[in-house]
């Protein structure tokens, strides 16, 4: 049954979401062992958990999670404190119960392996070794059994949602004691109207055990709108509580309940409280946004023919509509973007394990976490950032005793920082260790037959090497990395998502990656330029301003700079660049543009103004191609080119220094 | 075969779940009008749900109003295990609640 799979399918999103709540605060309870709301926290992440899985009849996980909960619900009665040491177990705890939730996912039996590293965190969770570290001085609570009156009456489409109430009758029995029970049937006054997959069914019980009226509820949380449920504590079980109860066959005729049951308000509000938020398939939302792509594409031509035909309530009409085209462009492309703090997050507790596994004291600090990027990159940028903060701890980083030596702090900082710029975000990986060794690299370099003459390599050149395959100047190759495997593809995955890293570095001081993703996805305001018969565009952020190349500069064979306000602007001829025939046009023009804090001017012929855009990446048979970052269409229904800023810098540059010399 | 002085009697199959009981009903229920009285053996039934229970409630009951007599007779240990989760009697009777089997 699909719905079945998409309820399990939902449990899994939430218990992997609750998971990350639960290791989120007992990192944070690292630093103080008696927040409330942490401890709240993980009790509530271990205990929902349990009470789902219990639903879905995932008893190991149940099994487990129980005595996680046993421990939790000491410390949130004040009866003890956790200490550093049971805090590790805990994350240990996470990480079992992610592990077997995986195994439901694909479906495999429980290994061996994770059985007897479940039965070692079982007994380190027992209260044995837990009272070892009781602080506290309160008596640990003996909770009474409580006897309570349970009144569930199913809902019609309990079948067709995947439930099965024999499941939560099992459930509550593992709870405690079902001592009584009877079943009511709502079957409708015609026979006609029976259908045998909706759920007529009902059941009164009382039920004896030392669950609270709270976990009683969670039993049934996964159903709360699907049934008309009621829990009432009983005094005593006797006579007097079954009198209302009277005859053996109780099929309603009515079709109605009688007795007066209400719907629990706290298990409604938990799912309101969890914030106005909807799960929506990633596919469903690319597919939107190609729509809007396409719509972008559309109104731009509606708009080319508009402005063509000088009927004026036309012209404002396309204007109007392109307006509003705009706003659900942007309004489209906000809903892909996502915190990158979430990603972020992840390395606290990979910081946190590392340091430990190599002896060194090492704290995290982040900025930045609100900036937002598109879910695609975020995903995709995960496993680059991983491996460099392992690098900047495992190499980065040094040892406690030579820092100390060295004069520096004896605990290495870590700087996690994300942030807008120009139409790019930037994430920058800093550390106050030891820095790159310039020569050492070089050496391996030239060893390694990667360079062959190191005199024109600039410093930053140098430690661009290391992106190399198969590099490292790692003496002792650690279980993390070293392998000389990890940067080259490091810089793969960046360059993949249009990004570029480069490295700054002082010996003895620091480390600095940097990374550059653009921002921009599909749909972009651009500038257009026009070179011979080619259309190129660029990003309209980047452009500073136009001018007119001036008279004397040219038909200059080479003009690789003008003075722009007694400043240096250093020139880059598409037509040259891009081997363009055709004849120049008299007066050539020059876009200026700034990429990555520096300053560039484009000389084209013509200056065609702004355009909104849709880029669409280039084809594999282009990849090779340089300078080119992907290609749109215009309203005219022709071609343009977008260009590759940052190489065309990068080239420009290049270029410059080689006329110098 | 079935005659007027002979009761009907019907082996189930071994899977009497959501998937089951909306076909079960129709035959079942066609076959209770039909001869007016049944036996129905559920030895043969291995797997049974709630909505399976149900059914076998629901077909009780409407018998009783109708004035049919439907017997069912030898359920299985699957069946039951639902029996008595639910607090059913032989007769397909939910039983009062200080009641049980």
């Amino acid at each position: 049954m699909s719905t079945m799979f998409d309820a399990l399918q939902t449990f899994m999103a939430e218990s992997a979401s609750l998971l990350e709540d639960m290791e989120h605060a007992l990192l944070v309870m690292e630093s103080n062992a008696t927040d409330t709301e942490a401890i709240n926290a993980i009790f509530r992440a271990a205990h929902t958990i349990k009470g789902s899985a219990g639903l879905f009849g995932l008893d190991e996980v149940v099994g487990f999670t129980h005595h996680v909960e046993t421990l939790l619900d000491r410390v949130r009665n004040t009866e003890i404190v956790l200490c550093t040491a049971q805090i590790s177990l805990l994350l240990e705890c996470r990480d079992h119960i992610a592990e077997l939730l995986a195994l439901v996912t694909t479906e495999t039996a429980l290994t061996p392996a994770l059985a007897q590293q479940g039965l070692r965190l079982i007994t380190l969770l027992t209260p044995e070794a837990a009272s070892l570290q009781t602080e506290s001085s309160a008596v640990p609570t003996n909770p009474l059994s409580q006897a309570w009156k349970i009144q569930v009456q199913f809902g019609r489409d309990l079948f067709r949602n995947g439930m099965e109430p024999s499941s939560f009758l099992n459930y509550l029995d593992s709870l405690g004691q079902i001592i009584a029970l009877k079943t009511n049937l709502e079957f409708p006054p015609e026979e006609t109207l029976f259908e045998a997959e909706s759920c007529y069914l009902g059941v009164e019980l009382h039920f004896l055990g030392q669950a609270t009226q709270q976990e009683l509820e969670a039993v049934f949380e996964f159903i709360r709108d699907d049934c008309q449920l009621q829990i009432t504590p009983l005094q005593r079980i006797d006579a007097d509580a079954n009198s209302d109860i009277t005859t053996a066959v109780d099929a309603k005729s009515s079709g109605k309940i009688e007795s007066n049951t209400k719907v629990s308000e706290s298990a409604k509000t938990h799912s309101i409280a969890a914030g106005n938020l909807i799960r929506v398939h990633a596919n469903k939302l690319d597919h939107l946004i190609n729509l809007v792509g396409e719509l972008v594409i559309s109104t731009a031509g509606v708009n080319t023919l508009a402005i063509g035909s000088l009927n004026d309530a036309l012209i404002e009409a396309a204007s109007n509509t392109a307006h509003l085209v705009e706003e659900i462009r942007d309004s489209a492309m906000r809903l892909r973007m996502v915190e990158i703090g979430e990603t972020f997050s992840r390395f606290k507790r990979i910081v946190r394990d590392l340091s430990k596994e190599l002896g060194k004291e090492i704290r995290l600090e982040i900025s930045g976490e609100e900036t937002e990027l598109d879910k695609s990159v975020v995903e995709q940028i995960g496993d680059p950032l991983t491996h460099l903060i392992r690098n900047a701890l495992d190499h980065g980083i040094e040892r406690t005793d030579i820092r100390l030596a060295a004069g520096k702090p004896a605990i290495g900082t870590l700087i996690l920082k994300a942030y807008h710029e120009s139409g790019s975000i930037i994430i920058e990986i800093k550390d106050d260790g030891a820095g790159l060794n310039r020569d050492r690299i070089l050496q391996k370099a030239l060893e390694k037959g990667l360079i062959s003459d190191e005199s024109r390599l600039t410093d930053s050149a140098i430690y661009q090497l290391i992106f190399e395959p198969g590099f490292s100047t790692a003496d002792a190759v650690s279980n993390i990395s070293g392998r000389g495997v990890g940067m080259d593809v490091v810089k793969r995955n960046i360059q993949a998502l249009r990004g570029q890293i480069s490295i700054f570095s002082e010996t003895g001081i620091g480390t600095t990656f940097r990374i550059r993703l653009p921002l921009t996805l599909a749909i972009i305001d651009g500038f257009v330029l026009g070179v011979a018969n080619a259309h190129y565009v660029v990003p309209l952020d980047m452009v500073q301003e136009c001018v007119e190349l001036p008279h004397i500069q040219q038909h200059k064979s080479h003009h690789s700079y003008i003075e722009l306000r007694s400043e240096p602007l250093p020139l880059l001829n598409l037509r040259r660049y891009f081997n363009l025939q055709g004849v120049e046009s008299r007066r050539q023009n020059v876009l200026v543009v700034q990429c990555s804090g520096r300053k560039l001017g484009l000389v084209v012929d013509e200056l065609k103004g702004q355009m909104q855009t849709v880029i669409k990446p280039l084809g594999h048979i282009f990849e090779g191609l340089r300078g080119i970052s992907g290609s749109s269409i215009m309203g005219s229904g022709e071609v343009a080119l977008m260009l590759d800023m940052p190489v065309l810098m990068e080239d420009a540059e290049r270029q410059a220094s080689v006329q110098i010399n | 075969m079935d005659s007027p002085d002979q009761t009907m009697l019907v082996q189930l199959d071994p899977e009497l779940t959501i998937y089951q009981v909306t076909e079960r009903h129709t035959i079942l229920t066609g076959l209770l009008k039909r001869h007016g009285e049944l036996q129905v053996d559920l030895s043969t039934v291995a797997d049974i749900d709630s909505a399976g229970l149900q059914l076998l409630l629901q077909l009780a009951y409407q018998a009783k109003r109708d004035g049919h007599t439907l017997q069912f007779v030898a359920p299985s240990a699957a069946v039951t295990k639902m029996l008595t989760l639910f607090n059913i009697n032989s007769e397909f009777n939910p039983l009062a609640l200080q009641d049980s089997l």
